[in-house]
């Protein structure tokens, strides 16, 4: 018979000293793994918000003009940047999750779908309540320094080549076209026939506007959509 | 997984490894829970845990094709690392489960770190084994029984890991699915999957190996 395991176990305990890591430790191990899965469902909403605003406001963010500026290229693909960066947070929160006391029951696939939608549902409650624009302007009230850096004048917003045209309206002509005088001071002559138009004064009125549509030639415009600029 | 450490281990198992058991010794009638709270303020406790869970745990690792050589310092060391880490034991939850994943680890990591993997079974666990495949009978009195110990061992080691711990697990350890997802750390249904697959291949293999043709031989 072989010497007791129990007392050679509790000898060593008592010889070497050992003591039970303490529960703070295990309890400080449980809170991060929760909050790196709530973090990062939370990057993943910003992500998804950011995606949305990106695509849904394409034509408003498209004429900015990144082809002036240095590393346009980059620019271009920042976007895609938060695509990529909605799935690492999905793994990153999938990875905490299983390791939970009880997270490796769920399936990973089923972990990582669930993020994915936890942050979708999140990102879109983000961008609908419009916290983006919000804390824009609160970090703009608050410093100057960036409310300088994100400040687009008016006239930079028009760029016709690109399909946006900004500016006041003068009137309508005879036959049905709107002339405008864009922002940069140039005037155009619109067709708005077959454009879609959410005004709130009728097309003619003295207005600033905002139009997207083609360029059909010098000072000449096709307007698919014309909406109130601001 | 019954809490209670009483059960006959002598019938069936190997006498070089029952020589090695120590004698049963009856714990005190407190739970689990109970006795890892005293544990937590008298470290002497614990040796109450240990007595109440060794002899099945020895029959865990030794199942899981740890050689007898190396039973005593795994067990050392599972019980070692269950007392360094028991304040991270939710008394919530069986504390059974908790105690043999622990156990799972240290032998994968024994059998990692010494590549020496031989699985040996014990008489009762191959008529369980035959039982839960569907080849029933006395097999005993047909064939010699170590020949077919050695067989089944045998074929089991061939499964894959995962397949093979989880049947393991359920026919030979008695754990539920849930215990087997705790201690694996696997979800439910993966478990479920390996159990199945492991029956499936394990079925297989012993018809290749001539098992089929026994149960025509079982006399009533």
């Amino acid at each position: 018979m072989t010497d007791d395991l129990a007392a050679r176990v509790t000898r060593k305990i008592a010889d070497a000293a050992i003591r039970p890591h303490s529960r703070l430790r295990f309890l400080a191990s449980k809170t991060a793994l929760w909050t790196i899965t709530v973090v990062s469902v939370l990057i993943g909403a910003v992500a998804v918000a950011t995606l949305i605003f990106y695509f849904a406001d394409k034509n408003r963010t498209g004429g900015r003009g990144f082809d002036e500026m240095p590393l346009d290229d980059f620019f271009e693909i920042v976007p895609y940047f938060w695509a990529v960066s909605l799935v690492f947070a999905a793994c990153s929160a999938t990875l905490a999750f299983r390791a939970t006391p009880r997270g490796f029951l769920r399936r990973p696939t089923s972990i990582f779908a669930f993020c994915l939608a936890a942050s979708t549902a999140a990102g879109l409650i983000l961008y609908i309540s419009g916290v983006g624009p919000l804390l824009n302007r609160k970090l703009a009230d608050a410093i100057p320094s960036y409310a300088r850096v994100i400040a687009v004048e008016d006239w930079r917003n028009t760029s016709p080549e690109q399909g946006r045209l900004v500016g006041q309206s003068l009137g309508l002509t005879d036959s049905g076209q709107l002339v405008l005088r864009d922002f940069t001071g140039t005037q155009w002559l619109v067709t708005v026939a077959d454009s879609q138009q959410s005004l709130d004064n009728p097309l003619g009125s003295v207005d600033d506007l905002d139009i997207i549509g083609t360029m059909t030639g010098p000072n000449k415009f096709s307007a698919i959509n014309v909406t109130d600029w601001r | 997984m019954p809490a209670t450490a009483k059960f006959v281990y002598s019938k069936g198992y190997p006498a070089r490894i029952r020589s090695r058991m120590p004698d049963l010794v009856e714990p005190p009638n407190l739970s689990d829970q109970q006795l890892v709270q005293q544990t937590l303020t008298n470290p002497e406790q614990f040796a109450h845990l240990v007595r109440r869970y060794e002899i099945r745990l020895r029959k865990y690792v030794y199942r899981l094709g740890l050689g007898i050589s190396s039973v005593d310092d795994v067990l050392q060391e599972t019980f070692l690392q269950t007392y360094l880490h028991i304040n991270g034991y939710d008394p919530a939850r069986p504390f059974a489960p908790w105690l043999w994943r622990i156990a799972y680890t240290q032998t994968m990591m024994h059998l990692r770190k010494n590549k020496s993997h031989r699985l040996e079974l014990a008489g009762d666990d191959a008529e369980k084994l035959l039982a839960s495949v569907a080849i029933a009978g006395t097999v005993e009195r047909i064939l010699n029984l170590a020949e077919v110990q050695r067989i089944l061992a045998q074929t089991l080691a061939d499964l894959s890991e995962k397949p093979r711990n989880a049947l393991i697990l359920r026919f030979l350890e008695d754990c539920s699915y849930l215990e087997i997802a705790e201690i694996l750390r696997l979800p439910v249904g993966t478990v479920a999957t390996h159990i199945h697959r492991g029956l499936r291949d394990l079925k297989e293999l012993l018809r290749k190996r001539g098992f089929a043709t026994f149960t025509c031989w079982t006399l009533p």
